[in-house]
């Protein structure tokens, strides 16, 4: 043996140190010779890079339904309204508005002087095409049922579109924030298969440059924006497939802004190269996790087990595990920013004990001494379930196993890939548990979510909540318009759901974007970052691509 | 005698080729790791300890821990017993079906051959990681399935090897003779062809070994293989991604491991084949 | 045998469970009951299997791949789009290959026994071992990061339309050498041993020790001799490394974010894109083949024996 390691010790001293050297690296970095911490005077002009995980699908915005379709029509089109940095509506096609008829009729005033990319004239027209596309059973698009409600729409004038719906329906102003989309271009086209979804044109503050399927989007600034020149010349959408990548783009500065993980917030982007050139946020995003419970499994009938499940799970130590602290506890289906919130619901404390204790009550002890709870001859076990390609779940699933295991209760997990996840578990209630999440639009409606009439194949209620007071509740919640009214329903309803546990609502977590720091008027706001991103500069010393 | 004259050119062998050696030692020690994995571990895989999360390797955890606080020495020697197990039976799926295959057509031959051959042609036309991950992201993403997956697109080396080798030797005297005093087809295959035909798929089946763990981590990496919270050296290094540049070792030792058992098996295999085919020299 | 493969292919799609509509109609609460039902029979997958495969068999044979379901472009278009770029990477790589183990291979096989041999043998038996993605994501952080001296992601830079054609060529080089060799790692271990063996058997044939009698200089016997008869094998086996190289690609891409075949069908696979996994499937085979014919052909050109038993 000595001598095979004598012969060879050279070539594997020198093995070893190129494959340590490989490993230990992050030293090293140049610091910038500008101060970018020098907010300077607006300029036009400079560039700026977004990184993302996911290329875009097409360009047609009613039929899109991903997140970097999303990001690049939200770009390149507008909304009749959109939501201002507190999450108030404003508008933004419409000038102005008046809601008639207790709400049966909303009748928009359009702003005039705008233009399509292609010059032509934008006019009520348009907004009409868009609403008979959405409607059209034709058109692949999974936004239609708010505007199933509307039973008819009229172009009164070329800047005033009345909408009338069959009952007074409340998020309707909010389904308004739908991207009009031109009916000059778009009237003779398959919408579904259109050239245009590769190439759109709309009235936003950026122009459609190219697509490289795969490797990025381009965005160049419009010049003629109704709402004024954006400051930044373009816009430029790189797809990197994995975060770990991605981050290795942003320290080389190939990237200027990526959402970042709560690992690379923390640890990674505290160091002088990155306190030079990046300024990270951190605000709370629009939407939960949670531990959804099949309501048809005997197991989870009772709500005193749900109840005591919640107890046992200890929601500080998951986000701090998962999240890193970067996250909050959140008591019902809203966000603590939005006004339907409840904020006097208190969180159950972490209490394992009492847990047993509840469990015990409901039956199930520990009747054989072998650790596990059991219950006519059956121990309690089950599995989660949960989507592939979300570290953080399957985190969070691997510590609530731990923790449920810790009072016995035997947990499984199954992470399934996302189309068969969908149609084979959850559109067939084929589960015990699911942990997933909610990504939540501004209006609070969640009727698709918790009525008891949507429990058919792939709809929402795919846990089987059936309450009728929580049924009359959301109806009521949909046809009131006064906010304070609603707010009064949706706290309701939070509180019952948050008493019966039909979710253990998980957490509210942060998103942290990075922006590089000669991006200036970076505001974060409950809206986010992005409310103003027309108005961030970079002033004409600390701009970086020329063009 | 004759026993005793075999382990003689073995060790005879063995001993001009170190390489082998090292190689079967370095195998051996994984495995052995791998079945006497809970008395080696010093904590339980499972164990999560949030507030232990992510530290560097010291005294008590000589690898370090993962996101949750996972001694990551333990569960890389669990991860062994996933991984090389998957490599095992993956390996034992496609040498079964590469004999029955490859002896089938070689013993049978025209027809049966032809077809059985032209079979093998198309499956060596798909890029076999291609159809593994079409595979396994179809169905659930078992460890059955894995090992099954990997084997049935493998098999087809070793059907082609069983087949020149039967070839070869069906027209012997001792074939002859067999089928003369009236012995079965199946007899004749299993009893007298295949344990002379064996000796280079034995080299293909260490190789495979290698191949198949080597498959099993990418396809974990990619998050199609071993599921969570089973550790098994893919998965870790893909959980260990997502802290690259941070936490070194939760990328490093995975991979070493990964490397010591591949290139374990790989000159194992070297050596047998050498030791079956010696190269003459002048 | 291409029947075959065009129904392996069909089968292997259709072993799964859930159906494309699931990563369009997204777990959306927008998306209504009635408009997953609409989906549903827009894309067809309402008809029994045996016409689903008949009907795709005939589009087939004009080369006709459908339409994506994920972006609505057809498959055909996607294809041809990544496939150049792999392409490339693939062939690159077996010049690579080409290029760094023959030579070792021919080297070791001549200094056989020596340090050289020893420290060749175990370099290249390593890089066997290594899995792909680790080296790759090693090279990344070291080669990108920390030296700085080569792009880490994508096959082009930011302002790659306003250079020079040169320029150009250039920077495709420049990002496209991680990947290459990354791509090329495992098969140079497999090449080089392979060059060496069949080297160090062809060194010890008779007609070589002829030529040393003939006096014949060293240079020359190893040159014009052994390495003739040595080097026809690898033709072969260079081309059946090809299924290898545009399987390995899909975490190549993956990793170094290139827009290519392999990663193309990744997306697809997850994204259950039936038309296009069952079109790359179709076209990989198809590609190996060719692989493989062009191994078969160039082996009979250079080697005479074969083409006088003809």
């Amino acid at each position: 043996m000595e001598n095979i390691v004598k012969k060879y010790r050279w070539p594997l001293y020198i093995t070893a140190a190129i494959l340590l050297g490989a490993v230990l690296s992050g030293c090293g970095r140049v610091l910038p010779a500008i101060d970018y911490t020098e907010p300077g005077q607006p300029a036009y002009g400079d560039t700026i890079i977004a990184g993302s995980i996911s290329d875009a699908t097409t360009f047609i915005p009613i039929v899109a339904s991903d997140s970097a379709s999303h990001n690049i029509c939200g770009l390149v089109y507008n909304g009749l309204i959109t939501y201002d940095k507190d999450l108030n509506i404003v508008g933004e096609l419409a000038d102005s508005w008046s809601i008639e008829e207790e709400g049966r009729v909303i009748v928009f005033n359009l702003h005039k002087n705008v233009k399509w990319h292609d010059g032509a004239p934008f006019t009520a027209e348009d907004v009409k095409f868009t609403y008979e596309k959405l409607i059209d059973p034709d058109v692949r698009t999974p936004y239609g049922g708010d505007f199933l409600k509307i039973e008819s729409l009229e172009v009164m004038d070329p800047y005033t579109v009345k909408v009338v719906y069959g009952q007074p329906f409340s998020p309707a102003l909010s389904s308004w924030g739908m991207w009009i989309m031109p009916r000059h271009i778009l009237e003779n086209e398959d919408l579904n298969k259109t050239k245009y979804g590769r190439s759109p044109i709309g009235t936003g503050p950026y122009k459609f440059v190219q697509w490289k399927s795969g490797q990025r989007i381009d965005l160049v600034a419009n010049d003629e924006y109704f709402k004024g020149r954006p400051y930044i010349n373009r816009y430029i959408y790189k797809i990197i497939p994995d975060t770990a990548t991605m981050f290795l783009e942003l320290q080389a500065q190939a990237l200027d802004t990526m959402g970042l993980t709560p690992l690379q917030y923390r640890r990674q982007t505290s160091d002088d190269f990155f306190k030079a050139y990046y300024n990270k946020f951190r605000y709370p995003s629009f939407g939960y996790a949670y531990l959804g419970y099949n309501l048809l499994d005997d197991k989870f009938k009772e709500k005193r087990v749900r109840q005591a499940l919640n107890y046992a799970v200890n929601k500080e130590a998951l986000i701090y595990g998962v999240l890193m602290g970067l996250g909050r506890v959140c008591t019902g289906p809203f966000v603590p920013e939005s006004w339907a919130y409840n904020n006097q619901l208190k969180p159950a404390k972490y209490n394992p004990q009492k847990a047993k204790e509840m469990l015990a009550e409901a039956g199930w002890g520990d009747s054989d001494g072998d650790g596990l709870l059991d219950k006519d001859g059956d121990i309690f076990e089950f599995t989660i379930l949960t989507n592939q390609g979300n570290d953080l779940r399957k985190r969070a699933a691997e510590i609530i196993q731990h923790q449920l295991g810790a009072i016995g209760i035997r947990v499984k997990i199954r992470i399934v890939e996302w189309s068969v996840f969908l149609t084979e578990f959850i559109n067939k209630k084929r589960f015990e548990v699911i942990l997933m999440g909610w990504g939540l639009s501004r209006d609070p409606d969640c009727y698709d979510i918790w009525h008891s009439s949507k429990t058919r194949e792939g709809e929402f209620n795919f846990i089987s909540y059936n309450n009728p007071q929580v049924d009359s509740l959301l109806g009521q919640g949909r046809r009131i318009f006064n906010q304070e009214e609603r707010a009064g329903i949706y706290h309701r309803i939070q509180e019952i759901l948050y008493d019966e546990q039909p979710y253990m609502f998980l957490w509210v977590a942060d998103s942290l974007p990075i922006v590089h720091k000669r991006f200036k008027a970076v505001s974060p706001a409950p809206a986010g970052i992005g409310y103003n991103f027309t108005k961030w500069y970079v002033p004409e010393d600390q701009q970086k691509y020329k063009q | 005698m004759r026993d005793r004259y075999k382990l003689y050119l073995l060790y005879s062998v063995l001993s001009k080729n170190r390489i082998v050696v090292f190689g079967g030692v370095l195998i051996g020690v994984l495995t052995l790791l791998a079945l006497f994995a809970p008395l080696v571990a010093p904590f339980d895989p499972l164990d999560i300890s949030i507030k232990d999360a992510l530290l560097a390797p010291s005294r008590t955890h000589i690898f370090g821990t993962d996101h949750l606080g996972r001694d990551l020495f333990s569960r890389i020697i669990f991860g062994a017993r996933i991984s090389l197990s998957i490599g095992f039976v993956a390996v034992g799926v496609s040498v079964l079906i590469g004999l029955v295959v490859g002896s089938v057509a070689g013993y049978y031959g025209r027809r049966v051959d032809t077809v059985l051959m032209r079979l093998v042609d198309i499956m060596l036309c798909f890029p076999s990681f291609f159809l593994i991950l079409a595979v396994v992201a179809m169905l659930e993403s078992s460890i059955i399935n894995i090992m099954v997956v990997i084997g049935i697109t493998s098999w087809m080396g070793v059907a082609r090897l069983i087949r020149a080798e039967i070839l070869s030797l069906k027209e012997r005297e001792f074939i002859l003779a067999s089928r003369a005093v009236g012995a079965s087809d199946f007899r004749i295959i299993v009893r007298h062809l295949m344990p002379n035909a064996i000796a280079p798929v034995l080299v293909s089946a260490v190789l495979g070994v290698a191949a198949a763990v080597l498959l099993e981590s990418s396809l974990s990496f990619l998050g199609l293989g071993v599921q969570p919270p089973t550790p098994s050296w893919g998965n870790i290094l893909m959980e260990g991604k997502a802290s690259l540049g941070v936490c070194w070792w939760l990328m490093f030792f995975p991979g070493v491991f990964i490397l010591m058992t591949v290139l374990g098996y790989n000159l194992l295999g070297e050596g047998l084949r050498e030791y079956f085919n010696p190269r003459k020299r002048i | 045998m291409l029947l075959g493969i065009s129904i392996i292919s069909f089968c292997v799609i259709h072993l799964a469970p859930g159906s494309p509509v699931d990563s369009v109609t997204t777990l959306n609460p927008k998306v209504s009951f009635e408009a997953r039902e609409k989906l549903i029979a827009q894309y067809g997958l309402d008809k029994p299997l045996a016409i689903q495969y008949l009907s795709w068999l005939r589009r087939l044979a004009t080369f006709d791949f459908g339409v994506s379901y994920s972006d609505g472009q057809r498959v055909i278009n996607k294809i041809v789009a990544r496939v150049p770029i792999t392409f490339l990477i693939n062939i690159l790589s077996l010049f690579f290959i080409l290029l760094i183990a023959i030579p070792i291979g021919i080297t070791s096989a001549v200094r056989e026994g020596s340090f050289y041999d020893r420290s060749m043998t175990i370099f290249v038996f390593i890089g066997f071992a290594m899995p792909g993605f680790w080296l790759a994501l090693m090279f990344m952080s070291f080669f990108g990061i920390t030296l700085g001296w080569l792009p880490v992601q994508g096959i082009i830079s930011l302002g790659f339309d306003r250079l020079s054609l040169l320029g150009k060529i250039l920077d495709i080089g420049k990002h496209l050498i991680l990947p290459v060799i990354v791509s090329s790692f495992g098969s140079l271990a497999a090449m080089s041993r392979y060059m060496r063996n069949n080297m160090l058997e062809v060194l010890h044939k008779d007609y070589i020790q002829t030529a040393r009698a003939k006096g014949l200089s060293e240079n020359s016997v190893i040159y014009k001799h052994a390495l003739k008869n040595a080097i026809l094998p690898i033709i072969t086996i260079l081309g059946l490394s090809v299924p290898g190289l545009i399987g390995g690609s899909v975490i190549v891409e993956s990793i170094f974010g290139i827009p290519g075949m392999g990663r193309l069908f990744y997306e697809s696979v997850m994204g259950r894109d039936y038309p296009v996994i069952m079109a790359v499937l179709v076209i990989g085979a198809l590609l190996t083949l060719l692989g493989n014919l062009l191994a078969d052909i160039s082996y009979s050109l250079a080697d005479p024996r074969i083409r006088y038993e003809r």
